[in-house]
């Protein structure tokens, strides 16, 4: 009787691949397929697209050894991505830090996400595949919140939004502030698809809209005032009227991405700190009044730092992306807003930013 | 593929443990070494994509082979229907004759049908039983004895050997 083993051995004969070479060629098969892939979505659409994204909601899928338990509930929904290189997906994951998944978004290079308080649609500043050589160009896009019917909204020049790339949603989801031309703070009717300038002259950017709808925080910088960027938390009603300095520029220093409090009362914001000083997530009354750091690390050495705060819905905690500080990874955290405690929720192996906080049911 | 540095690491580590191994048991179901090598690339390019869910699988290289397979039979039935439209008349056996034939044995190889070369690689080569060979190949475990038999018989047959 033959030996099979024996006979296999001998038809293979001394053939001995090496596996050094091997490998980066294998590595970078991969690469063409994820890339011929990402071709292939932008024809044949977003069908194409779940299937690619597919690959990397299974390549989280696993992953559930640095999720800690959490109570939370909703559904955060952020970007991630590569920092250095221009490629990155959209993601939701369960506010206790469990499914992790894609949401398609075609060939889009995503600079800003926020889901609308209705849970219907998503609104994206992004920019369209772009030539080599050129900028990207920021523009706004709104599509369901499963990634279907992306619609490119005409509300940005062909060279695209100006400033800083941001947008969130009124509580109604009827209205987007957006950056328009970048000297200002723009609000967007989405169903008329009419857009109007709310500030003017100064450099302002992160508006949010209060949880009643009838104010708008947002940073603002005036270099007229101090010839070193200092950007201060500012609010006014929806309509531009009775803008106010919320922060302390003796205190505050670089204060931006504000983020209110369910009940309206309060305003979290990343304090961005000076030489000599600290960084981190702060908070003030919006009367202005009790104006304290939460999270604190000294100014230039701090190895991780939290930006992006937004509340939990129930007001029990605040999230930040707890960024390192070469923007290798984030890990999403929770910052209890009264003693300023952080627990991670989940460490991500990517950049991420962008972050909201949903209501809705969670990812199933 | 956006893997952590211990994702890629594990991948690495899993490559090249496995690398050779496959490539070697690839060339009796490709008929050649290039053809292994590239069956091998592309089936590991695949494990890479989704590495994080494969390497918690109970048998990671099994699903390397599996994709291979799977490689290997579109490219089977890309050549059967390249030949059909060229004016070159299809070979009355496998395509994996075309590459050249490199001793009596892998003439003898290529003699077996693919899903018996494949049955002998799961395991003769990888030392599988009949039942986890008939899950990496999706029949029953009797599909693959089956199999065995056959392709033990036509060696046996081409090289003199005793049937069992």
């Amino acid at each position: 009787m033959t030996d099979l083993r024996s006979f296999l051995e001998r038809a293979i004969g001394p053939f001995d691949p090496t596996p050094d070479r091997a490998l980066d060629l294998t590595t970078r098969r991969a690469a063409q397929r994820q890339r011929r892939r990402r071709a292939g979505a932008a024809v044949v659409g977003l069908t194409a697209s779940l299937l690619a994204l597919g690959v990397v909601v299974w390549a989280f899928a696993g992953r559930d050894g640095t999720r800690p338990a959490g109570a939370q509930r909703g559904t955060f929904v952020f970007i991630g991505g590569d920092a250095l290189a221009a490629e990155n997906r959209l993601y939701s994951m369960n506010a206790d830090g469990s499914d992790l998944r894609a949401i398609p978004t075609g060939d889009l290079f995503l600079m800003a996400a926020a889901p609308s308080p209705d849970g219907e649609r998503i609104a994206l500043m992004a920019s369209e595949p772009w030539p080599r050589g050129d900028m990207p160009s920021a523009q706004l896009f709104l599509m369901n919140a499963d990634g279907s019917d992306l619609v490119k909204v005409p509300a940005c020049r062909d060279d695209g939004c100006q400033g800083t790339i941001l947008v969130s949603w009124s509580p109604d989801s009827r209205s987007l502030s957006f950056p328009g031309n970048g000297t200002g703070i723009y609000v967007l009717d989405v169903e008329t698809g009419t857009s109007r300038r709310l500030t003017g002259g100064s450099q302002d950017d992160g508006a949010v809209f209060s949880p009643d709808g009838r104010r708008i925080a947002f940073a603002r910088t005036e270099p007229s005032v101090d010839p070193e960027p200092n950007a201060q938390i500012w609010v006014m009603d929806a309509d531009g009227a009775s803008a106010h300095q919320l922060t302390d520029a003796a205190v505050a220093h670089e204060a931006t991405q504000p983020a209110w409090s369910p009940d309206g009362t309060r305003i979290a914001y990343t304090e961005g700190g000076e030489p000599g000083g600290t960084a981190g997530i702060a908070m003030v009354n919006v009367d202005g009044s009790a104006a304290r750091q939460l999270t604190a690390c000294t100014f230039g050495s701090c190895e991780r730092f939290p930006t992006n705060p937004v509340w939990s819905p129930d007001g029990s905690a605040i999230a930040v992306l707890w960024q390192e500080a070469r923007l290798t990874g984030t890990a999403i955290a929770l910052v209890d807003p009264e003693s300023g405690d952080l627990r991670i929720v989940r460490e991500l192996p990517f950049s991420a930013s962008s972050l909201t906080w949903q209501v809705g049911t969670a990812n199933t | 593929m956006m893997l952590d540095p211990a994702g890629r690491d594990s991948f690495e580590t899993f490559f090249r443990a496995h690398y050779p191994s496959v490539v070697r048991a690839l060339v009796v179901v490709s008929g050649g070494e290039p053809e292994a090598e590239d069956l091998a690339q592309e089936a590991f390019a695949r494990v890479l994509e989704r590495w994080e869910r494969v390497r918690a699988m109970e048998s990671p290289v099994g699903y390397v082979y599996r994709t291979a397979f799977n490689v290997n039979r579109n490219r089977l039935r890309h050549l059967a229907r390249s030949l059909r439209h060229s004016a070159v008349p299809a070979p009355e056996i496998d395509p994996a004759t075309e590459v050249e034939a490199r001793s009596e044995l892998r003439r003898v190889l290529a003699r077996l049908p693919a899903s018996q070369r494949e049955a002998l690689v799961l395991v003769e080569w990888l030392g599988l039983d009949a039942d986890e060979a008939g899950r990496v190949l999706g029949i029953e475990a009797s599909s693959v004895r089956g199999r065995i038999h056959r392709a033990r018989r036509t060696i046996n047959e081409h090289l003199g050997g005793e049937d069992d």
